[in-house]
């Protein structure tokens, strides 16, 4: 059983065995970077260094605003790192290329703020899903190195201080709490490492980024309040083909429905093996709404799609060149997640507002399940 | 106490089978398949094997000792996913590799037996697979079923063998823990 009160008597005294002359902690914002800082200060105080990179993949102000929040439980430095970032990384199409193109840029730049202060530690908030789905090569989540055979010092010049590398999510939240962590903290959804840029699905452009940091806050704010563990938007290019066996395997769920595939892959995992496979997107009118949630088993089972959507519809955009997908789920520790049954009608709301941004030709909702998809598109 | 060998083939599930069983109190390890019978034997009461990518019998050699220990454990054996299409393998049963289930999928019970006691007729499971087993090993016997799995569920009760196709340890499933324990406390 998970006790917040010994496990950080545990890892101080184990954090102060170590040969520290100093350490920074890579914070995003996030519940799992913010408390290992957290419970990392209470062992070595000032010679942690908590500083928060503006990768310029956040969301709007965020930033500014996680700075903000934490200020009196962590004195975060805030860098702005965001031209060496857009540098590396726009232009880049492939999911796993942009995952790992971030971690060489992020650590580089880690290892160089290592050195101009005269440390020799990293600590950051890796937990349990992250190293399992990087060693299991579903994807590479930015912040697991040791678990792959990266020797940090002499790579980076920097030791590896991980003191939430066992723990799942619920019990992170568990300790934040037990921390004094703002609840704002300990209940924001998770995002990802490499933010925003691997929810511009496909080819990265600053067109494309932009078109996701408006929805993001739109869909945010429009499904506020609901119970759900993460919800977000993503756009890619409305570039599509019809799929003459998809369509047959769903036929009688619908007048009329029409299935396609978008241009752009999606992450997936079946079978405890990443599936990069097609995105699917079912369109026209279903006998009943709940059936929009029986779409997933039919077009998923036995084919390479990994993510189902269902058209909303274009909610009266004026043929803009991107298709933004709404993304929900609810989920306590990440390894599975449900697709909450939202009502139509809520999610025709948000769509209305997303079609207002002339960049946005089309709105759809995620109606896949992890498995057989993963949250995140990438 | 209690010691719960899991044996890991790197499935994404199988540190949350460890962190299940510890948070229900129980002591739990994960194993590798190259640890001799022996050593297992003498380490731990009962194991479970769970899930990870490989496909049976293709990937058999990438095993290890994983198949004896499924056939000569002395202890309660559960398997999970593979650890179940390995089970109903090794002892003669037949896998197919047509019926993928991924996600949420209604399980309905035929025969509770010992490790579904105390889960509704009815429930959800999650599940993540390729392979499946068709047709059970002679002296099991069937306790659930899917619309396109047949042998969701099995037991060979005289011998302490048990396989689920389904995760019970993630938390989608329902009764998920019910089951968990049910297997853990035939380990005392």
């Amino acid at each position: 059983m998970f006790i917040p009160e010994e496990f950080t008597k545990a890892v101080i005294n184990e954090i102060r065995r170590l040969e520290i002359r100093c350490a920074i902690a890579a914070v995003s914002g996030g519940v799992d970077s913010t408390t290992s800082a957290v419970i990392t200060r209470l062992a070595i105080n000032d010679r942690l260094i908590p500083v928060l990179f503006d990768t310029g993949f956040m969301r709007i102000n965020e930033p500014t605003e996680v700075t903000e929040s934490l200020r009196g439980l962590l004195p975060i430095r805030l860098i702005d790192v965001k031209e060496e970032f857009y540098t590396a990384m726009m232009g880049l199409s492939d999911a796993e290329e942009k995952r790992v193109r971030f971690r060489s840029t992020f650590y580089s730049a880690l290892s160089k703020l290592v050195k101009d202060n005269g440390c020799d530690w990293l600590v950051q908030g890796t937990i349990a899903p992250d190293w399992i789905e990087t060693v299991g090569g579903i994807k590479t989540q930015h912040n697991v190195l040791a678990q792959i055979g990266i020797e940090t010092d002499k790579v980076y010049g920097f030791k590896l201080l991980e003191p939430l590398k066992e723990l799942y999510k619920d019990q992170v939240r568990a300790l934040a709490r037990f921390l004094g962590v703002p609840a704002s903290i300990v209940n924001r959804q998770p995002f990802p490492g490499p933010g925003l840029s691997i929810r511009a699905v496909g080819l990265l452009t600053m067109e494309k980024l932009n078109v996701v940091k408006w929805s993001t806050k739109i869909v945010e704010e429009g499904l506020n309040n609901l119970g759900l563990s993460q919800w977000f938007a993503a756009a890619w290019e409305d570039e599509r083909v019809y799929d003459e066996e998809l369509n047959k395997r769903v036929k009688d769920l619908g007048r009329g429905l029409t299935v396609e595939t978008f241009k752009v892959k999606g992450t997936g995992v079946k079978g405890d093996s990443r599936e990069y496979g097609r995105i699917a997107v079912v369109s026209g009118e279903l006998n009943k709404w709940s059936d929009a949630f029986n779409l997933y088993p039919r077009l998923t089972y036995g084919t390479d799609v990994t993510h189902v959507i269902y058209e909303l519809g274009d909610g009266g955009a004026k043929g803009g060149k991107f298709f933004v997908t709404i993304r929900a789920v609810t989920t306590s520790d990440y390894m599975t997640a449900d697709v909450p049954k939202l009502s139509r009608g809520i999610l025709t709301k948000v769509a209305r507002e997303l079609a207002k941004n002339d960049s946005v030709s089309s709105i759809g909702f995620d109606v896949t399940p992890k498995p057989p998809a993963t949250i995140e598109f990438e | 106490m209690v010691t719960i060998g899991v044996v890991n083939f790197g499935g994404q599930y199988n540190h949350l089978i460890k962190r299940r069983l510890e948070d229900m109190g129980f002591t739990a390890r994960l194993i590798s398949s190259i640890e001799p019978l022996d050593i297992i034997t003498r380490e731990f009461d009962c194991l479970i094997v769970s899930g990870g990518s490989w496909n049976i019998p293709a990937d058999l050699p990438r095993l290890g000792n994983a198949p004896r220990y499924v056939l000569e454990f002395p202890g309660p054996v559960l398997g999970i996913c593979l650890g179940h299409q390995l089970m109903a393998y090794e002892y003669g049963g037949v896998l197919t590799s047509n019926k993928p289930e991924f996600g949420g999928v209604r399980v309905t019970i035929d025969d509770e037996d010992t490790i579904l006691r105390g889960v509704d007729r009815e429930f959800t499971a999650w599940e993540s697979h390729n392979v499946s087993v068709e047709r059970e090993p002679a002296g099991f016997t069937v306790l659930a079923h899917s619309s396109t799995v047949r042998v969701q569920a099995m037991a060979n009760e005289r011998i302490m063998r048990y396989g689920v196709q389904f995760h019970p340890e993630v938390k989608h499933t329902q009764f998920g823990d019910v089951i968990l324990r049910n297997f853990a406390e035939l380990c005392r």
